[in-house]
Order: C-alpha cells, then sequence, then structure tokens
C-alpha cells in the first residue's frame, strides 16, 4: 500500500524543474452506510510548469474525485475524508484558510467541468458572468471588466464575440458554452487549469476544436494542464505525461510515447487492447469488473482480472508504485512485462 | 426467406419532418430530421449509420423500427411493404426487428424482475409459456454472458454493462433477423465496451443476425461494420464499404470526420482539418448542400443546389467537388508496437477470454 513518493522526487530533480503542483499520498475516502469507502488511495504525482498531465480511468476509479479534492470542492468531513499533502507553488493547499482558498482558486489554478451548462448561470449573459469572475480576483470598474470579457471571448475563438457576450448561456451551443467556461477559467491568467472530461459531452468534431484550444493556451501562456478523462484518445492528444488510475491508486505513469509504446502494466495493456483499431479482429476484453472498494481483497485489485496474475506474489500485498525505469512507473509485481512473454 | 437479391431491410426516399409550433408562435417551423434517405441492409450484415448529434441517425433508426410514423416514403422487410401495416397488423414484422438502446435502464420496467420481463415478451410473442418460457429465459441471458440465476433480479442490481446485456437478451428473445443497435456501447466504459462488442459480434455469426449499427463512434464502426452512412442534417452524404470508406473517403465531411478521431498513438499528426464553427441548427439549415459553410472546399455552387448521391465506382457521395478533391492519405496513426510486444500482451488477454458459450445455438437454429 505504500507509495514510493522519494521515486517521484527523484524525476523532478531528473528534469531539475520545481513542480508547480506536487501531490503526495493523497487518500480520500466517503463515509456511508456500509462503511469508509475509499475513493482515492494514495495518490501521488507533479505537475511541472507548462506540463500537461493526463489522467485516464474508467468510471469509478477515483480520477474525477482527486480533482475535486486538490480543490477542496469535496464536502467537508464526515462527509468526504482527505489526508495526504498538496503543494502550489510552494503553499500547502490544505493548510490554507478557506478564504486564501476561494482566493488561489480562479486567480492561479482554475477548473473546466464536464456539463458546461450546469456551471453557467442560466439568468445571466455570458459577458455579465466573465466580467463577474474578473472583478471579484482584481479591482477593476465594470466598463474595464467588460473589455476584459470581450477579449477573453476572443481569445477562446468565439465568432462574432462583440454578438455574443451579450446573450444568455441557452442560446448557444454545448461547444460555445464549453468555450465560455474556459474563458471564465483564463479570466486571471491562472497558472493551471483543471480539466475534467471537458469534451466528453461534445461532438467528434467540436471536441478537436477544444482540444486545439487547450494546446494552444499550453503552448502560449506556458499553462498547467491537468486533463482528466475516461478516453486514452483524447488524452494522447495533449498530454505530455500520462497516469493510468484503477481502483483509487495510479497503476502506471509515464511520458505519453512510452505508455502507448511500451505499457507496463497489465490494466494499460488490457485498456489499449479494448480500443478498436485498424486491423483488430477482436478486441482484448478485460474480463470480469471493476472491484469493490469498500471490501477490497488483499494484493493486487487487478490481480483477478489479470492475465499474468500469480497466485504466490500478486494476491499477498498490493505492489507499489515503482519505476521500471526512469520516468516510467508502474504497479505491478510482474513489471518489467518482458519477462512474462 | 428471402432469396439472395432482395435485401433484408430497404428503406426507399424516406422522410420525417416533425412540426414545431410554439405556443405563442402562429408560424410553423418545420425540422426535417429526415430527408429523403434510402439505404439497404443484407442478410448477415452489419451496415453502420455514423453522424453527429442532430444528424436525424436515431430518428432514422426509430422510422425503420416503425416506433415513429414517415411522412413519406417506404420500408420493405424482405421485399414486403411495412409502410401501410398499423397497430396488430405489424407484430409479425416486430419480431423480426428488434432494437437495443443505448441506456437499457430506461427501457427496462424497474418493477419486473428480469425473467418477468423477458417472460411477458415470450408469450405475447407467442414463443413460449410456464416452464418452457423459464427455461429459455436461462438460456437467453447465459447466450448474452449472464449467469441463469440472474433472471431473478431487478435491474437496478446490475452494473451498466450487465444491464446492456440484458437489452441484447431482450432483443434476442424472439429470434430478430435484424438488431437496430442505437449508440448501444457509447455510453459503457471502455473494457466493458469491449466486451459487448465482442458480444455483438458472436452472436451475430450464431443467430446469422443483421445489424443496423447507429453510432458517433468512428472506432468502433470500424470495427464492426460492413458498410458505412454517414449523415449530416437529415441527408446521407457518402455511403460504401467500410474499406472504402475509411481509406478513401470521398466526401470533406467524411474527411473531416476522420481527421479528428482521437486515437490513442505515440505520434500527433499536424496536417489535419479541423471543421470550424458548430453544426447549423436543423431548423434553418444551410441552403444547398448543408455542408458548405463548414466545408474547407466549397464553392458558389454548393451553396445554391444539393449535391445528390452519385455512384464513385466504389460508393456513393453526394459532393459537387468530390472528382477534384486532393488525394487522401490514410494516416490513421497506429500505437507504435516494436517488435509485436504489445500485441503479444494483448494475446493474453485475448486467451483468457474465450468465444462466450455456443450451447445455445441449436435451439436457435430452427428459426
Amino acid at each position: 500500500m505504500n507509495l514510493q513518493p522519494q521515486d517521484l522526487a527523484d524525476a523532478a530533480a531528473a528534469t531539475a524543474e520545481e513542480p508547480l503542483m506536487s501531490v503526495r499520498d493523497l487518500r480520500v475516502s466517503f463515509a456511508t452506510e456500509d462503511g469508509l469507502f475509499p475513493a482515492v488511495r494514495g495518490v501521488s504525482f507533479d505537475v511541472l510548469p507548462g506540463q500537461c498531465l493526463g489522467i485516464v480511468g474508467e468510471s469509478g476509479s477515483g480520477k474525477s474525485v482527486t480533482s475535486l479534492a486538490l480543490m477542496g470542492l469535496l464536502p467537508p468531513p464526515p462527509g468526504a475524508i482527505v489526508e495526504g499533502n498538496v503543494h502550489f507553488a510552494g503553499r500547502d493547499l490544505r493548510k490554507l484558510r478557506p478564504e486564501e482558498m476561494r482566493k488561489l482558486c480562479g486567480s492561479e489554478i482554475a477548473m473546466v467541468f464536464q456539463e458546461p451548462m450546469t456551471s453557467l448561470n442560466p439568468a445571466f449573459t455570458i459577458g455579465d458572468q466573465i466580467a463577474e469572475v474578473v472583478r471579484t480576483h482584481e479591482n477593476v470598474s465594470a466598463r474595464i471588466a467588460r473589455a476584459r470579457a470581450l477579449e477573453l471571448l476572443q481569445e477562446v475563438q468565439i465568432a462574432a464575440p462583440e454578438r455574443r457576450i451579450d446573450e444568455y448561456p441557452h442560446r448557444l451551443s454545448g461547444g460555445m458554452r464549453q468555450r465560455v467556461m474556459i474563458a471564465i477559467a483564463l479570466a486571471c491568467r491562472p497558472r493551471m487549469l483543471i480539466a475534467d472530461e471537458p469534451t466528453t459531452a461534445l461532438d467528434v468534431t467540436v471536441q478537436a476544436q477544444i482540444l486545439e484550444l487547450l494546446r494552444m493556451l499550453q503552448g502560449e501562456h506556458g499553462m498547467s494542464i491537468m486533463l482528466i478523462s475516461h478516453n486514452l484518445g483524447v488524452i494522447s492528444e495533449i498530454a505530455d505525461d500520462i497516469a493510468v488510475m484503477y481502483a483509487g491508486r495510479i497503476v502506471e505513469q509515464a511520458r505519453a510515447a512510452r505508455l502507448f509504446e511500451k505499457p507496463e502494466h497489465p490494466y494499460t495493456i488490457g485498456l489499449l487492447g479494448a480500443i478498436p483499431t485498424r486491423g483488430k479482429s477482436r478486441l482484448a476484453s478485460i474480463k470480469g469488473r471493476v472491484p469493490d472498494l469498500l471490501s477490497l481483497p488483499p494484493g493486487c485489485p487487478f490481480a483477478p482480472r489479470c492475465p499474468f496474475m500469480l497466485p504466490e506474489t500478486c494476491l499477498r500485498a498490493e505492489p507499489p508504485l515503482l519505476a521500471i525505469r526512469p520516468q516510467h512507473y508502474s504497479a505491478c509485481c510482474r513489471a518489467p512485462l518482458d519477462q512474462v512473454l | 426467406m428471402s432469396n439472395s437479391t432482395t435485401p433484408l431491410l430497404e428503406a426507399k426516399d424516406l422522410v420525417k419532418n416533425f412540426n414545431l409550433r410554439g405556443p405563442f408562435s402562429r408560424s410553423k417551423q418545420v425540422i426535417h430530421a429526415v430527408d429523403g434517405i434510402s439505404l439497404h441492409v443484407n442478410e448477415r450484415e452489419t451496415l453502420a449509420v455514423v453522424g453527429e448529434s442532430g444528424c436525424g441517425k436515431s430518428t432514422l433508426g426509430r422510422l425503420l423500427m416503425r416506433l415513429i410514423e414517415p411522412t413519406s416514403g417506404n420500408i420493405r422487410l424482405e421485399g414486403e411493404e411495412l409502410t401501410d401495416k398499423q397497430g396488430r397488423a405489424l407484430l409479425p414484422y416486430r419480431r423480426k426487428l428488434q432494437m437495443i438502446f443505448q441506456d437499457p435502464y430506461g427501457s427496462l420496467n424497474p418493477r419486473m424482475t428480469v425473467q418477468e420481463t423477458l417472460t411477458d415478451l415470450l408469450r405475447i410473442h407467442g414463443i413460449a409459456w410456464g416452464s418452457a418460457a423459464k427455461l429459455r429465459v436461462g438460456e437467453l441471458l447465459e447466450t448474452v454472458g449472464l449467469p441463469a440465476s440472474s433472471a431473478k433480479r431487478y435491474p437496478h442490481e446490475f452494473s451498466g454493462g450487465q444491464r446492456q446485456r440484458i437489452g441484447i437478451a431482450r432483443a434476442l428473445a424472439v429470434n430478430p433477423l435484424l438488431i437496430v443497435c442505437d449508440e448501444a456501447v457509447s455510453a459503457l466504459d471502455v473494457s466493458v465496451q469491449a466486451q459487448i462488442v465482442n458480444l455483438l459480434q458472436d452472436i451475430q455469426v450464431e443467430f446469422g443476425l443483421s445489424y443496423l449499427f447507429i453510432s458517433h463512434d468512428l472506432m468502433v464502426v470500424r470495427h464492426m461494420a460492413d458498410r458505412v452512412a454517414v449523415m449530416y442534417l437529415g441527408r446521407v452524404v457518402e455511403t460504401g464499404e467500410t474499406e472504402v470508406i475509411f481509406e478513401r473517403p470521398r466526401h470533406p465531411y467524411t474527411r473531416a470526420l476522420l481527421d479528428v478521431v482521437p486515437v490513442p498513438s505515440v505520434t500527433r499528426r499536424t496536417d489535419r482539418t479541423v471543421l470550424k464553427g458548430d453544426i447549423p441548427n436543423p431548423l434553418t439549415p444551410p441552403s444547398g448542400c448543408h455542408f458548405h459553410p463548414r466545408c474547407p472546399f466549397a464553392i458558389e455552387r454548393c451553396a445554391v443546389e444539393a449535391p445528390t448521391l452519385q455512384s464513385t465506382g466504389e460508393g456513393l457521395v453526394a459532393c459537387h467537388r468530390w472528382r477534384e478533391l486532393p488525394a487522401w492519405r490514410d494516416t490513421a496513426l497506429q500505437p507504435g508496437d516494436a517488435g509485436g510486444r504489445l500485441e503479444r500482451l494483448q494475446a493474453r488477454f485475448l486467451a483468457d477470454n474465450p468465444t462466450q458459450t455456443r450451447r445455445v445455438a441449436t435451439a436457435n437454429a430452427t428459426r
């Protein structure tokens, strides 16, 4: 169960860059009628300045809860119990007072969610909503705030922004609403953007536009992005590093190219096999289903579904996330997997 | 049975208009959800209908199922005209056409056990009663990879993937010839989606089924379909064999869709076209070719004259300029796999997960 934070620290030292956000041994549990539900069970990662970290996982893997916990958006205990360390630009986020956290959220870290309609207020024009964010964080006049809103709409490439600025959210398409959400997120020039399934509800052509916009923002403003998605294809479009989550933990993390070329965790291999690509006659589906986190058996949580499982090693203790080679981590007793072939 | 030349299911010039009328408006607005579509599905064949939201692909599926009435056009099943049949007269045909939905939970009665749902269905279609029906339910559940004991459970006790299996069992219960799959695997997690895709392929071979596979997911379509029809705002813009559509697409919209499919790959494409703007409001579709405002190849003629489907020798395409488009490079990138390592590792997953049970095959062979 114990992670190896020093490995990740080594990797950060190797690239000789101070991480913008660094998360160590994050744990989140929810109090339920059936007992404590461990949604996130010890997650550690770094996000470097200007880097995009992709977090991929299926439903219930804990990827969204991780992002909510980072932003302090989970209900206070006894609802959710959050443990671990989250450092952002030298500050310990877990020790900030609520008003300090509120100030930081929006101005330095911003977040974009899957369903933009529920995040926008239907009773105000989008111009008002963007200007409100500007005025909350900066002491400027209403006129300047409106001018900033217009600039932001141009920046997220909304067509005819001077006309759109006075429209209500319901008049906009899903793709445009998501652009407005990104404009709001960018209002205070944050250093980091957390995007939780930002394109999942959108059509593929619009999804491509939004991903292109995120890539441009990362490139031009040097913004760090944490992109959370269930779709490995979407993640591969912009992520530099990819972390694969399963049952509340990161089971593999590597540079994007490395992960697709030489994955070292059986779950990643199964996921890649389950995606239809040209030339596959049959999809390599993973048998069974995700384990119930309320009653996790000892050993590797993926073992019951794993074709490489060895009862004597895999069922005894949960394998820690270890470096297979520099910047490539896998939580598998049998890694590197070349030895099982 | 039909002979080999008549397609199993055939639609001709199918039109469905929805009249919209706001509570305060006198003007009548019309949405041309399906705007003159002709297609056919052969025996044991999978025809995929792809397109983005609002293109009318689900309306098309519902029309073919006769869940909604077409405004005009004909539907034929095994050469027999369905369009003029109503109510009870449709029952024998409903047995031959079944449907699987995106959200099986919405189509299962929460107060009925799986057993009750399925035995009801068998009774209504006069297939089996009493203990024979119970036996058949057990067989059906095992065919779709669920234990026979799950018959006593209620829909809410199942996971999303298991519910979709129940939806498939229900469609199979009446020995259909064709199943309309409306985004049947879209809401599922990748690993579950792969299980259901494999199951659909297994039962297609086992029972000789045809599929009309409605989906927005081009990767799944490429994997499943024999032929593909691409829709845009109520019209088919291109149709042909799957390999032709994916390797030599002629329509700019098909190309744009293929360009933006996110593929998990090592290298990133740089030369792709990302379409500008959104899909137009179907209430006020653009003049001429519906696609012209977003089309990088549009000329004046495209805004005036709507192109009709014409033969390219390999398929049909509705574009004035299909002959002049630049050559297409099939650049769909594959994850790099040095020495076939990944493939060999994935083969272990396949070996671990053999094809579904085939023991029910004999029970259904007598169709």
